[in-house]
């Protein structure tokens, strides 16, 4: 869970206890947008230099860059102007991105000058640098003007809120909300409960996952039973992170009065591997699309070349190494055939095969990420068939399963819209039918809400 | 009065007491407030029901009706917020004050310009914080509690690990960091140093449907071993217990494991031993350690 990453997270309880109440407190002296924008600005720089030396503030410098390529891609005299700010805006937060995030790749190749301790490198790297050229390619694009007032384009950039795991929020979405926003009662309610519900999330049902996956997959002990299970547990894991840390994100956001786009969709399995891509952390998914898929519709190779180079570019952009390369060629080349051919032969057959076979190239995947050396992902595929095991299943996973069926049941259920929208309509209908009910749906809810809280926070500390 | 006047008069008389039931109806039912559009959780999708043709005080009712939603959903509002915010804060300041008044810093944490620029300040305080929070075994209580309702086994396999031989749970009372364990087995010193065969014997324990590695079952697993003769006098001699290790992992907090292990070892001696050995050197139920869980 977040391995390797130092600094302060939004699940700390330092942050949740100490930074975040102090943080809303001092955002509601003023009701003046500025101050509420420079609050955010000076809480983020404390964000990002908690643990960390100051120097990585020098990285912030590159908001003056991305501020001047955007004038120069949406106010350039000539197309080779404009076509020089977009170009110097993806070179230079490209190179950030490889320095930064592949730093790896330096420590291997002997290039020690780039080598960095992981403390110098700063929380939410890839998203800083995606947004840099976010706004720089709309501009050049012609989806929005450029930023004049550095100030409202250094808020967006710095901004703590979607730092760590998204969501990437396009500055034209945000735009109007830096300049002009209020924070109403109804943000501070869907704000808190968003975040609470985040944190739950990763530190309740995450955690369980996380637990299963790791008496499931060790390897020391590997069993057809840990097999499958790790590996569905891992599948939950992951999801609940993540949905977790972005609905932490977009709490914090609707705290501050920020509305921004939801980044993850519903999974539905009749969309097959295309509709899950789409809506998994989608707005990564949509920005790829955008600047090299969406252009090169009408031209077939430049098309097929769009989709392959955004699964490499987004499966290297979740991580540095070969593992992450095979995962994003792999679920690009399905989008493709599914695209192509697969999808119709798919909506020919029973439902049904379309949903094994759904299920199984997400299980695979998952598989691909998870294993970073070959041999590994081969015992573990072996283990699956039961072929170089020797028993069925261990203590410890039956051990950890059992521990945390209840929890493990519960996040599946959450993972099936069909179920989320049943629980939501029948409480939906009991609170509308009088005053009465509804009020003991609220108080619910906020009963509800503290217990979550609690339980996260005991769970965190444990952890 | 004509006719047609009485009767205009008679049914304006009768609109007027129909709205004066309809307002008494309202008064006396306050479950019949339209909820309609109420949603859980929250008031967005709160609108005023068209309703085609009214007269201009039927829309200003509508729109007291639509305040009057608006002021329930905000009253709730504010209580959900009041009640989770003065919670953070509760737990934020007992979190920070309760135990360690300025401890923070005063310790082992100095503030000065260079700390705070290179970080070591707040890396100090955000350790500090985890390390002395206060009311950590409540927590961890308060976890263990939950815990129960999140599976079948409740805590079990968080606090300590299963004994092989008895099933039961050996607990773990201290939540301090475990320390390692190792028990190396002695066998007799002799003069052929430990030959022989090393049995893992295993049997299933009592209502468990499964076999795992490290379960004991019922037939025993031999493993060849080699003999290994020496000529030399030895006054005392280990006999490893690396033998036929099939241990399971068992966890504990998460994050640390223990193998659990039966040996069964049966030492050969041709001459008696010169140095006293514990009698568990024969049969030892043996914990050898742990390991990171995560790989």
């Amino acid at each position: 869970m977040l391995k390797g990453v130092c600094g302060l997270l939004y699940s700390d309880l330092i942050f949740i206890y100490g930074f975040l109440p102090i943080t809303i407190l001092i955002t509601f002296l003023d009701r003046s947008t500025e101050y509420k924008n420079l609050i955010l600005v000076l809480t983020s720089i404390v964000f990002f230099t908690f643990g960390r030396p100051m120097i990585v503030l020098l990285l912030f410098t590159t908001v003056i860059f991305d501020y001047l390529f955007g004038l120069l891609a949406g106010y350039g005299k000539n197309k080779w102007l404009r076509n020089l700010g977009f170009v110097c805006s993806i070179v230079m937060n490209s190179s950030l991105y490889i320095v930064f995030c592949w730093n790896s790749l330096f420590k291997n190749l002997g290039i020690e000058h780039l080598t960095f301790a992981n403390k110098l490198i700063p929380l939410g790297i890839a998203f800083y640098t995606l947004r840099g050229i976010s706004y720089v390619g709309d501009v050049y694009k012609k989806r929005i003007k450029p930023e004049k007032n550095i100030f409202c384009l250094f808020t967006y950039m710095v901004s703590y809120h979607f730092m760590i795991v998204g969501p990437i929020v396009r500055y034209g979405d945000v735009s109007e909300q830096i300049r002009k926003r209020t924070i109403t009662g109804q943000n501070l309610n869907d704000g808190l409960n968003r975040f609470i519900i985040g944190f739950a999330k990763v530190m309740i049902l995450g955690l369980s996952f996380e637990k299963i996956k790791a008496a499931g997959l060790n390897l020391n002990e590997l069993t057809p039973f840990g097999a499958w299970v790790g590996m569905l547990a891992f599948i939950g894991s992951i999801y609940f992170v993540f949905t977790g840390y972005t609905d932490m994100a977009l709490g914090l956001g609707t705290l501050n009065g920020f509305k921004y786009k939801e980044n993850f969709s519903p999974i539905y399995l009749s969309g097959y591997v295309s509709g899950i891509v789409k809506g998994f952390n989608k707005l990564l998914t949509e920005f790829f699309e955008d600047f090299l898929v969406a252009p090169y519709k009408t031209n077939k190779v430049k098309y097929i070349s769009g989709i392959l180079l955004s699964g490499i570019l987004i499966g290297l952009w979740y991580g540095f190494s070969q593992n992450f390369l095979i995962f994003g060629l792999y679920f690009a080349f399905l989008v493709l055939i599914e695209k192509l051919f697969l999808k119709r032969i798919l909506d020919m057959l029973p439902k049904i095969v379309g949903y094994v076979y759904t299920l199984l190239a997400v299980f695979m995947g998952a598989a691909i990420a998870y294993f970073a050396r070959l041999e590994d992902f081969l015992r573990w595929f072996k283990a699956l068939f039961g072929i170089g095991t020797d028993y069925w299943w261990s203590v410890n996973m039956r051990n950890k399963t059992l521990s945390y069926l209840f929890l493990a049941i519960i996040g599946v259920l959450i993972m099936i819209p069909k179920v989320k929208e049943v629980i939501i309509l029948n409480l939906s209908d009991f609170s509308k039918k009088s005053e009465k009910n509804y009020a003991v749906m609220r108080i619910s809810q906020t009963v509800g809400i503290c217990l979550l809280l609690v339980m996260a926070t005991a769970s965190s500390v444990t952890a | 009065m004509s006719k047609k006047r009485k009767k205009k008069l008679n049914n304006s008389q009768a609109e007027v007491y129909n709205r004066k039931t309809d307002l008494k109806n309202n008064q006396k039912k306050p479950d019949d407030y339209d909820y309609k559009n109420a949603v859980y959780p929250d008031n967005s999708s709160l609108k005023v029901p068209p309703k085609g043709n009214e007269t201009a005080s039927l829309e200003g009712d509508a729109v007291l009706r639509k305040i009057g939603k608006d002021a329930v959903v905000g009253e709730y509002n504010f209580i959900n917020v009041a009640v989770v915010f003065i919670l953070i804060m509760i737990m934020g300041i007992s979190f920070a004050l309760l135990r360690n008044n300025g401890e923070y810093i005063e310790n082992n944490n100095k503030i000065s310009t260079e700390t705070v620029l290179n970080g070591k300040f707040t890396k100090k305080l955000s350790k500090n914080y985890m390390k002395r929070l206060p009311g950590k075994q409540l927590l961890f209580d308060t976890h263990r509690v939950f815990s129960y309702a999140y599976g079948l086994a409740g805590f079990n396999d968080e606090k300590g690990f299963v004994s092989v031989d008895t099933g039961k749970i050996i607990g773990i009372k201290t939540y301090d960091e475990p320390i390692m364990v190792t028990i190396t087995t002695t066998a007799p010193p002799t003069t052929t140093q430990y030959t022989g065969k090393t049995t893992n014997t295993t049997r299933k324990l009592k209502g468990s449907l499964f076999v795992g590695p490290g379960q004991l079952t019922t037939t025993a697993k031999t493993k060849k071993t080699t003999t290994k003769k020496t000529t030399a006098k030895t006054t005392s001699a280990s006999v490893p217990t690396t033998t036929t290790f099939t241990g399971t992992t068992w966890s504990f907090r998460g994050t640390t494991t223990w193998r659990t292990t039966t040996v069964k070892t049966s030492a050969h001696t041709t001459e008696p031993p010169t140095i006293y050995t514990p009698p568990q050197a024969t049969t030892a139920n043996t914990t050898v350690g742990f390991e990171d869980e995560e790989q």
